[in-house]
């Protein structure tokens, strides 16, 4: 077999594979009213009181809600390969940056602290500490961790309360974070039947089956109202 | 019976803090967004935090039954089983009343006045019932009763509520005097010996207080709000600095006031009297030095389950001890010489 033919079956293998997986896309629409994010209180400690901050908790645009995490829970076949990147969890202003973020099994999480001050990053899946560690100042060497198990990471500083960070770790890979917009698109699905959970820290979960064909995108849409309870 | 019992719902008492410690510690408070159900159901799907937090609660029902029991057995005793019938439409009237506005509030996010109305009638009933009953055993399970159904009725604020600071304090607060009534009745006052009784109810007072700044203290996020030690940053009192950091070292401090008030008061007890209360006066200082250590285990750790949780045991532990020395003694003076049996 020559080269170019041997190109040419690979090509014939390969490329309807790739044109098969599609996308579950949306928009995570919040229909109730918006609340005030109320001022977080973070004077008792004199560097993060400097900057006046509100509540990130709930951030709503235009109907739209922001940080949902939206994660196919049932229906994928395989375990996604783990990025070759690191997700990047740093401290800022006492705050954590970003505020949620995604990762995938097996993939590397590092925490860095850029503040001149104390934080202890204390991770949790479910009820379990993943791990509690001190970052004395922003000359602490980064913490790096690789994450084993899927579901909400959430991520505390004991010493500063109002600290919350989220990683969805997923398994198949398959998920988005709605950003300002709240649109979202999950990429690369097998046509299949697929559940697909939305996650808001405050306002909790919600499913939806969705069916992805090959050669269409999935569109599925949540909606919020803000009567919700749950979450983190 | 009634002291084994008693005994039992002591013993799960204890249970039930340090599985309300866990609560906290885990961040468990609000994994059921309803009360008294959880996400509707009476046994949801025990997972994560559901689990956690499901625990507790029907660990408090158990607490709940064993306390309805104690009443019923000593209400019998006193032959006064028309009481304890009374004590059971009223707890039905504050239960009712309690999980209707917690569906309602869950539902629409108001409290219904009426439901108000009726828990408020509810410890009314109570308040009569124990003015009526006869024996010292039956008012005092008929508080502890009164006391558990109040305490439920806290856990469910704290999940309407979304963990409000002065109802998680206030849940704390009472958990600990239904401690100490359950260990008052399971210890019993039938054997009391002639020993100094003012430090015992001045440092219990203390250890009592010194519970409510420490649940303060955690459920305000003021727990690492200095990390040095022994000082905070820097000095003893540190000036021109939040009121969480005071409240803080205020917790610190108070825990050197409680360490000598216990010496104090142990000494004071062992030295007059023998066998359990003297071993019940000596264990004092052995678990106020454990808790000193535990509290900076605490911050040295970063507030980690075991130390935090075990800080909160130990201090249940402690103000037990002390509810069991209260029972178990008499002023010298007021000692019936056919029970006075002073060492």
């Amino acid at each position: 077999m020559t080269c170019s033919r041997l190109i040419a079956v690979a090509a014939a293998l390969i490329i309807p594979a790739a044109a098969m997986a599609e996308t579950i896309e949306g928009e995570v629409d919040f229909t109730g009213k918006p609340p005030t994010p109320g001022k977080l209180h973070r004077e008792a400690d004199p560097f993060c009181a400097k900057k006046t901050m509100t509540d990130p908790a709930v951030l709503t645009k235009n109907g739209k809600l922001e940080n949902v995490w939206v994660h196919v829970t049932k229906g994928a076949k395989e375990a996604a390969k783990p990025p070759s990147d690191t997700v990047e969890m740093d401290q800022k202003d006492c705050m954590y940056e970003p505020r949620m973020t995604t990762a995938v099994v097996g993939q590397k999480i590092v925490a860095k602290n850029g503040d001149p001050v104390l934080h202890n990053v204390h991770t949790y899946l479910g009820s379990s500490t993943l791990f509690n560690k001190g970052m004395p100042n922003d000359k602490a060497a980064p913490i790096e961790y690789v994450a084993k198990e899927e579901g909400m990471m959430k991520w505390k500083c004991d010493v500063h309360p109002w600290m919350r960070g989220y990683i969805g770790v997923s398994k198949s890979g398959l998920q988005a974070m709605t950003k300002g917009d709240g649109a979202f698109k999950i990429d690369n699905v097998p046509p299949g039947k697929y559940t697909v959970e939305s996650w808001h820290e405050k306002y909790g979960t919600k499913t939806q089956e969705v069916t992805v064909e090959a050669g269409k995108p999935a569109k599925i849409n949540f909606k919020y109202d803000g009567t919700e309870k749950g979450g983190a | 019976m009634i002291r084994r019992l008693s005994a039992a719902a002591a013993a799960l008492t204890v249970v039930l803090i340090v599985a309300g410690g866990v609560v906290t510690n885990t961040d468990s408070g609000l994994a059921c967004p309803d009360w008294p159900t959880c996400f509707g159901s009476a046994m949801p799907r025990m997972v994560g935090n559901v689990a956690v937090e499901h625990t507790h609660r029907l660990i408090a029902t158990a607490v709940g039954l064993c306390t309805v029991a104690l009443v019923v057995l000593t209400l019998r005793r006193a032959r006064q089983g028309g009481l304890a019938g009374a004590l059971a439409g009223f707890s039905a009237l504050i239960l009712g009343a309690s999980f209707w506005a917690g569906h309602v509030k869950h539902a629409t996010d108001q409290l219904p006045l009426a439901a108000v109305v009726l828990v408020a009638l509810g410890y009314a009933g109570f308040a009569w019932s124990i003015s009526r009953t006869h024996e010292t055993d039956g008012k005092l399970a008929a508080a502890a009763l009164m006391v558990v159904l109040f305490q439920g009725l806290l856990g469910g604020l704290t999940v309407l509520y979304r963990l409000p600071t002065l109802v998680l304090v206030m849940h704390l607060g009472t958990s600990m005097l239904f401690l100490c009534l359950a260990v008052v009745l399971a210890v019993g006052r039938g054997r009391v010996i002639a020993a100094p009784r003012g430090p015992l109810w001045l440092t219990a007072a203390a250890v009592y207080l010194q519970i409510l700044l420490g649940a303060t203290v955690r459920h305000t996020g003021a727990g690492l709000v200095c990390v040095d030690l022994p000082f905070c940053r820097g000095a003893l009192w540190p000036a021109g600095v939040h009121p969480m950091v005071h409240l803080h070292m205020a917790h610190r401090a108070f825990a050197f006031v409680v360490l000598g008030l216990v010496f104090w008061s142990s000494l004071r007890v062992a030295r007059s009297s023998g066998g359990l209360i003297r071993a019940l006066a000596f264990i004092a200082p052995a678990l106020v030095v454990i808790q000193i250590a535990l509290g900076i285990l605490t911050i040295v750790t970063f507030k980690e389950l075991v130390p935090v949780t075990a800080h909160l045991l130990v201090a249940a532990l402690l103000l037990a001890d002390y509810a069991a020395l209260l029972a178990m003694t008499r002023e010298p003076a007021s000692v019936p010489l056919a029970l006075g049996v002073s060492a």
